[in-house]
């Protein structure tokens, strides 16, 4: 896994990454606030849950005052149906007492007038009288048992439903908090636990990198082989440029010898016409030397120029071990291909649970017979 | 004398551009593509003396260039280097079958392109 500048300079400041363990993060975890839960956090938290639990309480009572309210609602239902049944008897008292009167009416006058029927006068007029009664305690029948037990069953189903409302309640609210918060931190702490010891086996390369997209092997081949082109690329630019520079030098060079070339000439032809002039014949043999140097620096940049070829020749190496690194990629994938199809698994077995510790393993913790002995010997003791 | 040059590797197709500046031809006198089929797109749109081509490319390589100039288009008579590092024998015969006038195997020197340049523009 490749570093990025920004990473390394965190690194040499002494910074954490914390970006990647949070991403990493499981969705119950991003729930709760980051990081490890404080102490006031989680008595924040059981305060909330206590909260929970009054209003529970309070909503108990109010459950009771309902209940109670029913109660009182079933007598005052209760009490229509008595005064019913008095107003029906003081109706058959008035008449009775109606029919005392036409009797009285009938002794005292033979006024055809006035009929009395027959089921009055019939002894079965009692019966008569006593259905409305019998109607009434119907009626009362009717109307008392459905209201009690209307009133009870829904007493009882109302309690019941807000019993286990506020079980419901408590249920999602305050015990699970207490326990999530509990569960994340002993998550947490066994999840750090774990990352470091595995960082460590992979830092003292104990353990592979783990399978991502840039530390698979072919993925990385490939990166190399792209960097290396690239950075090849440059190495030409570079050249290149050394080239141009070159070339820039050697035509000032030629314009320098061609001067050059000149003043030798002209001081060749003073020093021939005035040849008792010994300044012109100093200065030609200077002219001549300076020639020689532009010549030598000629050379020197052509044999410079070649060593810039020579290298540019050599840099075609970078494509043939592209093309290598391209075989042992593509045998890789062959290989992979493979090893997938090998070692694939038509999944009709079932998975057998395997012993971790078998006779003959060179681990620690492996129990030899003295010490399964004691052992055995201790517990029974 | 118009020359494409034909490979993958922009590495090596400015080597192989660099030698040919240096045996006497100008920047302008070379086209470059990064595979057959952008090859074949500049061969239909311009006319080249000579095709320098490498083998293992994407897309299209270059044996199927070759097979394809020499099957259609206005350049089945342009010679053609094939310059790959496929060194077997076989690969040789193979391109030669397919039309390639002359093979050369990476990594070469200016010389060698030079002499088979000579040997195929005669």
């Amino acid at each position: 896994m490749s570093m990025s500048q920004e990473e390394i300079e965190s690194l040499m400041n002494g910074l954490d990454f914390e970006d990647e363990p949070a991403s990493e993060e499981s969705p119950v975890e991003e729930s709760v606030p980051v990081g490890n839960m404080s102490e006031d956090d989680i008595n924040d938290l059981i305060a909330q849950t206590e909260d929970i639990s009054v209003n529970d309480e309070d909503n108990s009572n109010s459950t009771e005052e309902s209940v109670d309210d029913l109660l009182n609602s079933l007598e005052d239902i209760e009490t229509p149906a008595e005064t019913l049944t008095e107003e029906a008897e003081t109706n058959i008292d008035d008449i009775l007492k109606e029919l005392e009167q036409n009797d009285n009416s009938s002794e005292n006058e033979s006024a055809p007038e006035i009929e009395i029927p027959d089921d009055l006068i019939n002894p079965d007029m009692d019966l008569s009288i006593e259905e409305p009664v019998v109607n009434l305690e119907n009626i009362e029948k009717s109307i008392e048992p459905p209201v009690e037990l209307t009133n009870e069953e829904t007493s009882d189903n109302d309690i019941d439903e807000l019993l286990s409302t506020i079980d419901n309640m408590k249920e999602p609210e305050s015990s699970p908090i207490v326990t999530s918060a509990e569960s994340i931190a002993s998550d947490k702490k066994t999840d750090d636990i774990g990352k470091g010891w595995t960082d460590n086996k992979i830092e003292k390369g104990i353990f592979p990198l783990p399978v991502e997209d840039d530390t698979k092997v072919v993925n990385q081949l490939s990166e190399v082989a792209n960097d290396s082109e690239e950075k090849a690329t440059k190495i030409f630019d570079v050249l290149s440029n050394i080239l141009d520079y070159n070339n820039g030098i050697q035509s000032d060079v030629k314009e320098l010898a061609s001067f050059n070339e000149k003043q030798i000439a002209m001081l060749f032809s003073l020093s021939q016409k005035f040849p008792n002039i010994d300044v012109f014949k100093e200065n030609l043999g200077q002219a001549e030397s300076m020639g020689n140097h532009i010549s030598g620096i000629n050379d020197k940049l052509n044999d410079g120029n070649n060593e810039i070829f020579q290298a540019m020749e050599l840099m075609q190496f970078n494509d043939i071990n592209r093309q290598k690194i391209e075989r042992v990629m593509s045998v890789i994938r062959k290989l992979s291909t493979y090893l997938n199809n090998l070692f694939e698994d038509d999944g009709n077995r079932q998975e057998v649970a395997v012993a971790n510790h078998i006779h003959g393993d060179n681990t620690d913790d492996l129990l030899g017979d003295e010490d399964l002995e004691s052992l055995i010997a201790e517990f029974n003791n | 004398m118009r020359i494409l040059i034909v490979d993958d590797s922009s590495t090596m197709r400015r080597i192989i551009g660099n030698v040919v500046m240096q045996l006497g031809y100008a920047k302008e006198d070379f086209d470059e593509a990064e595979d057959g089929v952008k090859a074949w797109k500049l061969l239909s749109e311009s006319q080249y003396d000579i095709i320098l081509t490498d083998w293992n490319m994407p897309n299209m390589n270059g044996l199927d260039l070759v097979k394809k100039v020499r099957a259609e288009g206005n350049h089945k008579k342009v010679p053609i280097i094939m310059i790959t590092t496929e060194g077997g024998k076989g690969e040789v015969i193979t391109a030669l079958k397919a039309g390639v006038n002359n093979y050369i195997v990476k990594p070469f020197n200016a010389q060698v392109l030079k002499e088979k340049l000579d040997g195929v523009l005669k």
